[in-house]
């Protein structure tokens, strides 16, 4: 199973950081575009099948926050978001092809991962290590003076910690690198 | 003063100072670095405040530093060669404050480099990657504070950081050269006939 995309989401709803993550072909070096411009929205940028695909993905993930808003919304009404185990929401929607799953931390902040389907059993498991691995890249990121506060992250720090944590991810997927 | 009762005295001291939150400190240095950018314009600018507020602090540390060491029972003796004071700063001073340990590399008669491997101020952060922040000194606080402490006991020093593990160097390096020995301080009206 492999993982497709990861959006990190700030608290009103504005994205911060959005990457598509390509798994390599022809033992290339495992490579990632950085979907960094949200400005870019329309794609004019670039004009290729790529950015395309990274569209749909977007409006795919912008989709499934509706249905993280409704989940958090009925487990703040439940008991109460004290415990640990509040910040995993699970899966958010089952898209054409793909899973989202969502992770929300104390202040707001939403990270989605979009998954392709598979019969992985620790599939959750996995991705529960993922999210908690982001969550921490994205509290250093934040530690760091320099950081402006609610716009994209443009972090090489943080770059190379997300490659890292992907690449670990999939490996324990048994994902073929090339 | 041999240098392992330098190493010495600087754990004893170190064990006997108040401690702070290294996140705080961190942070608190943080904001502060930014707070200059905010007000001042170019890096040379942001560098030099960076050293009067280091100076301002090292003429008041060097007395906290020979006090206790007095009350702890240590002697920490006159230095006969700048050597000594070097080893005396790195291992009993940087160790006491801060609590990190600094490498000593002398370069000649009147200039040394403290290498300094883990710098408790510059924790957690990264350099925007803009060209124009290559040549800010992060940490040049602490070449304000060895100039200061330094001037007080009659060493006039210049410190320049020469390598930063913030810019991409392994270690973070501040080049120590003596400038001259003053006399003692007291003004001409004072001098005895």
């Amino acid at each position: 199973m492999s993982l497709q995309c990861l959006a990190i989401i700030g608290k009103s709803n504005e994205p911060l950081y959005l990457i598509d993550v390509k798994p390599p072909k022809d033992g290339e070096g495992s490579t990632q575009e950085d979907e960094n411009d949200v400005d870019d929205v329309f794609g004019f940028a670039a004009s290729h099948r790529q950015d395309r695909l990274s569209l749909r993905k977007e409006f795919m993930m912008h989709a499934s926050i509706d249905s993280l808003a409704e989940a958090i919304g009925s487990q703040r009404q439940g008991k109460g978001r004290s415990s640990a185990d509040s910040k995993w929401i699970g899966l958010l929607c089952p898209m054409e092809d793909s899973y989202i799953y969502g992770y929300v931390t104390s202040t707001n902040i939403k990270i989605l991962a979009m998954v392709t389907d598979s019969t992985e059993p620790n599939r959750e498991l996995h991705l529960k290590t993922l999210f908690a691995k982001v969550h921490n890249l994205f509290v250093e990121y934040m530690l760091n003076p320099w950081s402006a506060l609610q716009t994209t992250i443009e972090s090489k720090r943080f770059d190379a910690g997300i490659d890292e944590a992907v690449r670990v991810y999939s490996e324990t997927n048994g994902i073929a690198w090339a | 003063m041999s240098k392992s009762s330098a190493a010495a005295n600087g754990h004893a001291l170190w064990q006997k100072m108040p401690k702070a939150n290294a996140e705080l400190f961190a942070l608190t240095y943080g904001t502060l670095v930014t707070e200059l950018v905010r007000d001042y314009e170019t890096t040379e600018e942001i560098n030099e405040q960076l050293e009067k507020m280091g100076y301002s602090i090292g003429v008041r540390c060097v007395d906290e530093f020979l006090a206790k060491a007095d009350q702890a029972g240590m002697t920490i003796p006159s230095c006969r060669a700048f050597g000594e004071t070097a080893e005396v700063l790195a291992k009993t001073g940087f160790r006491m404050f801060l609590g990190i340990s600094v490498e000593v590399q002398m370069i000649s008669d009147s200039s040394f480099s403290l290498l300094i491997y883990e710098n408790p101020l510059s924790l957690f952060v990264e350099l925007p990657a803009d060209p124009k922040w290559k040549d800010l000194h992060y940490s040049n606080l602490y070449c304000g504070i060895l100039r200061g402490s330094l001037e007080q006991v009659n060493l006039k020093v210049e410190c320049t950081f020469v390598k930063d593990v913030l810019r991409g160097d392994d270690v973070n390096e501040i080049r120590v050269e003596l400038k001259e020995v003053l006399q003692d301080g007291a003004g001409e009206e004072y001098q005895e006939e």
